[in-house]
């Protein structure tokens, strides 16, 4: 029987949750469904929109994150055959601040762990890797009886030795659909050498040349901006067209709009009560100087995604401001993928203060 | 989706156990003392969590330990305190229970590693270990000077799944029934545990409309107007007695509140009768049954405590031939001490426990475990027990064969030392060879040559060469049985004549008055106690 493999590349709010949702319910009946991201966040939006369409969550869906199931699927179950002790949890560490150990190379269990038999979080994946080679494939041999069909989520999320775990998942015996806005990548997962030229926004530069997948599906079709705010966003990435799909133009749909000053500021939040978009906790003291009324919802850029809302407020860094005022912007590709992020959250309208 | 091999250490009797069972039928035998209970115990709390209907965490204390164990612990114990050790480390039990191989996405989740074995299996392990938080009060334990016991308030209890993922009895995908007529007699209630197993056989649906209906029912009973009449003459009664701050309405009424379900409240009955008052054995019948088609989503297995006890001859016949029905792709484990339920539920499923080891019979030939299905009063299970047996032909010869173990042994008969003679139908000697064979059952057959030794006995027996099984019998082709045998040694015509008082009769007279008094002249010869016979040497042989 073929299995499914798809690996689509979806932009922001073309419905990549709805369509992960559908292939889900639909492919139960195959068997079990294992659904994977790297965020918490993510995590619970997925399990909230499951719930929103289905009333429950059927069990033969299992929504993980990423680490977790690293952890407990890959790593724990073979770690006697490789002579690791029990493991006792994670050590979150980076990379940088591990310690090096003299002699101990990456063959050496004590490379993977710290003194009190927790793994370093950066260095799971290598650990899972060459834990499989050792033992002719055990490991996913273990994961291709549990599962029928995996959806990964938030690609992009993902980098290093994960990316190796990505590759085993997609050679297994099931149907498999990776996902993921290269665009979008707020957060890495480990920062270590491995595959460092497909981090972050060439994630899918790794399908092409490592596994020689040569059709990448394009999700250009925006369910949730209108057409003002796609094409405010399209300039930002060469590669980016999105389309809005909803046509009728209400009256409340405003796109782009830039605020000059603290009055229209006021009055445009208590028309429109958006929720706030902004970089970090600096913002409650701006919020408190303005006299913003305390009953609106804040989100930090990163934390935003994934999310809908109708309209969204943002209170610009110093990069974002320069690009709304039209001023030549060098955009760092982190502060880039979060501007992007903040201006597909809205249905209706994007406001940016660009006032003082 | 069965359970195919039990490894368990330093639980109770076993300090090391590894077992493989069938995966249809285990038949449990064993003498006193050898586990068979304490095995379906293991089975049942591994996959429940209960031990004697109570949760494990209440039960656990230091007799669930093996006694070299604890022995070790507390000698260990006293070499530290005489500063010869550095650590004592405390004694765990641990049971693992490994699957046999699926397909099955959910149970795939039980692979990995992490058994004792270290081979990537499918299973889970149920362990009762010291428990790290409590090192520091277990450092102050063991500098007290009068230690005997494993100190077992510092332990925990945890199931883990062979791919490392620590689980809940709950997530196990094997339902466990245990059956133990014995347990009725104290205390525990047979109408509450038969609840429990017809609430298992209802869906979530009818569970839930069971509950409601109850729930309406009590609720009616303080709207009757007989209760509302009887409310209001109670509050009467205390008018004038309080002010009116006081606490004011009293109402009886029944208790709709959760703690009362109607698992407690509602009653089974069996024609009209309480499921209490049937009597045991119908009680064990009913739960067997309920128990065993109990088949909802996940696999039953039926753990059952000698079926044989509370039941007569013909209702344990029918408790029998519906477990035979009914364990049809269903795990059974039974253990028993009767003959009849071991004959007729397969031989081949045996299960022998000893306190040395244990052994399976599956290898067992087809054909004889249909002939002892179809002799099932045959006493193979106190053949499979005894320690050395001596199988003769028939009557006269077990008396023949036991007097000449009294003479030699100074008065002691052969049950004194363990020994078992059997008299079996000549023809089944190789039934109970095959079974000695598999069981290593030290065993002489005391056999008649019926003249030919070449054919009835070398030929007969060539496929018993085994240290532990002896073929008695006699060369001497003209001394066809065991009447002239006993006749012709040494000087037994004379004193044969003394003891049957026929001192007229020739030698040949003797002999064939003999072969037409078999019985009696044998048990002549054994209540005898003045004459000294001699014995021919293949029976000599037998009782070596």
């Amino acid at each position: 029987m073929p299995y499914v493999k798809r690996i689509i590349q979806a932009g922001a709010g073309t419905g990549k949750t709805t369509l992960l949702i559908k292939e889900a319910l639909i492919n139960i009946q195959e068997g079990k469904v294992l659904y994977l991201t790297y965020t918490r966040n993510n995590l619970r939006s997925m399990k909230d929109d499951i719930l929103k369409d289905k009333g429950f969550i059927p069990k033969e869906i299992e929504c993980r994150t990423w680490i977790e199931f690293l952890l407990n699927e890959l790593a724990k179950p073979y770690r006697k055959l490789v002579e690791i002790p029990a493991i006792e949890g994670l050590d979150n560490t980076m990379e940088s601040k591990i310690p090096k150990k003299k002699g101990v190379t990456t063959e050496n269990v004590k490379y993977y762990i710290n003194r009190q038999n927790k793994l370093y979080s950066e260095r799971l994946a290598q650990l899972i890797c060459e834990v499989n080679n050792k033992i002719n494939g055990m490991v996913f041999n273990r994961i291709n009886k549990m599962y029928s069909t995996i959806l990964i989520d938030e690609v992009q999320d993902l980098n290093g030795y994960d990316l190796e775990i990505v590759k085993e998942l997609y050679n297994l015996e099931c149907n498999i659909i990776i996902v993921g806005d290269h665009r979008q990548s707020t957060y890495s997962t480990n920062s270590g050498r491995k595959h460092s030229k497909y981090k972050n926004s060439k994630i899918f530069n790794f399908f092409k040349e490592e596994m020689s997948i040569k059709e990448i599906e394009q999700l250009n079709d925006c369910y949730r901006c209108n057409q003002e705010i796609c094409d405010f966003v399209n300039p930002l990435y060469d590669d980016l067209e999105l389309r809005a799909v909803r046509k009728s133009k209400k009256l409340e749909d405003e796109g782009i709009i830039l605020i000059e000053n603290q009055s229209n500021l006021l009055s445009h939040i208590q028309n429109r009560e958006p929720t706030i978009l902004h970089y970090d906790k600096r913002i409650f003291k701006k919020a408190e100087k303005y006299g913003l009324p305390n009953n609106l919802e804040y989100l930090t850029f990163g934390t935003s995604k994934g999310v809908t809302r109708d309209h969204v407020l943002i209170f610009p860094t110093s990069e974002m401001k320069n690009h709304a005022m039209r001023i030549d912007t060098n955009f760092k590709e982190q502060s880039l993928a979060k501007y992007y992020v903040a201006l597909t959250r809205a249905r209706h309208s994007v406001a940016i203060y660009i006032g003082k | 989706m069965t359970i195919e091999r039990i490894i368990v250490r330093n639980y109770k009797s076993f300090q090391n156990l590894d077992l493989c069972v069938n995966n249809d039928m285990n038949l449990l035998i064993g003498n006193n003392g050898t586990g068979k209970s304490t095995i379906l115990e293991i089975i049942h709390l591994a996959l429940t969590g209960n031990l004697r209907n109570r949760p494990i965490y209440y039960e656990i204390n230091p007799y669930l330990f093996n006694i070299s164990a604890n022995n070790k612990f507390v000698e260990d114990a006293r070499r530290f305190q005489g500063g010869e050790i550095e650590t004592v480390e405390p004694p765990k039990i641990l049971i693992e229970i490994y699957f046999s191989e699926s397909d099955d996405q959910e149970l795939n989740k039980f692979r990995g590693t992490e058994n004792s074995l270290i081979k990537d299996l499918l299973g889970f392990s149920l362990s009762i270990r010291f428990d790290e938080r409590y090192s520091e009060e277990y450092r102050e334990y063991l500098a007290n000077k009068e230690i005997s016991y494993i100190p077992t308030e510092y332990y925990s209890i945890e199931w883990r799944s062979f791919g490392d993922s620590i689980i809940t009895p709950r997530s196990i995908p094997f339902k466990s029934y245990l059956i133990d007529s014995n347990d009725a007699s104290f205390g525990q209630l047979p109408q509450k545990h038969f609840m429990g197993i017809i609430d298992n056989t209802l869906d979530n649906k009818q569970r839930a409309n069971l509950s409601v209906l109850y729930r309406e029912y009590k609720e009616q009973f303080a709207k009757r107007d007989e209760v509302i009449e009887l409310n209001k003459i109670l509050n009467e009664k205390k008018k004038g007695s309080f002010n009116k701050d006081d606490p004011k309405e009293l109402t009886l009424s029944l208790d709709v509140s959760r703690k009362t379900s109607w698992e407690s409240a509602v009653n089974a009955y069996i024609d009209n009768i309480p499921f209490d008052n049937i009597g045991t054995g119908n009680q064990n019948m009913l739960k067997s049954v309920y128990a065993v088609q109990n088949r909802k989503d996940k696999q039953t297995i039926l753990l059952m405590e000698e079926p044989e006890n509370h039941l007569s001859f013909s209702n344990m016949r029918k408790l029998l031939s519906r477990l035979e029905e009914l364990s049809v792709g269903q795990q059974v484990f039974i253990s028993t001490h009767n003959s009849y339920v071991l004959n007729k539920l397969h031989l081949n499923k045996l299960i022998l426990l000893s306190r040395e080891n244990h052994s399976a019979m599956n290898n067992l030939d087809d054909e004889t475990v249909r002939y002892f299905q179809k002799m099932p009063n045959y006493n193979t299970l106190r053949f499979i027990l005894s320690d050395r047996v001596i199988l003769v032909e028939g009557p006269a010869d077990e008396l023949i064969v036991t007097k000449c173990y009294t003479a030699k042994y100074n008065g002691k008969v052969p049950l004194d030392d363990g020994v078992d003679v059997f008299s079996v139908n000549g023809l089944s000697f190789k039934r109970f060879l095959d079974i000695a064979k598999l069981l290593k059952i030290d065993t002489s057959v005391v056999t008649d040559n019926d003249g030919d030794f070449a054919k009835n006995i070398e030929k007969k027996y060539a496929d018993y060469r085994e240290t532990f099984i002896n073929i008695c019998a006699d060369q001497n082709n003209t001394l066809k049985t065991l009447e002239p045998q006993f006749l012709y040694a040494g000087e037994n015509y004379e004193s044969l004549k003394k003891v049957l008082d026929k001192e007229d009769l020739t030698v040949e007279e003797l002999e064939n008055y003999m072969q037409k008094n078999k019985t009696d002249w044998a048990l002549k010869v054994l209540m005898d106690d003045e004459e000294e016979f001699d014995f021919p040497g293949y029976i000599k042989n037998a009782v070596r």
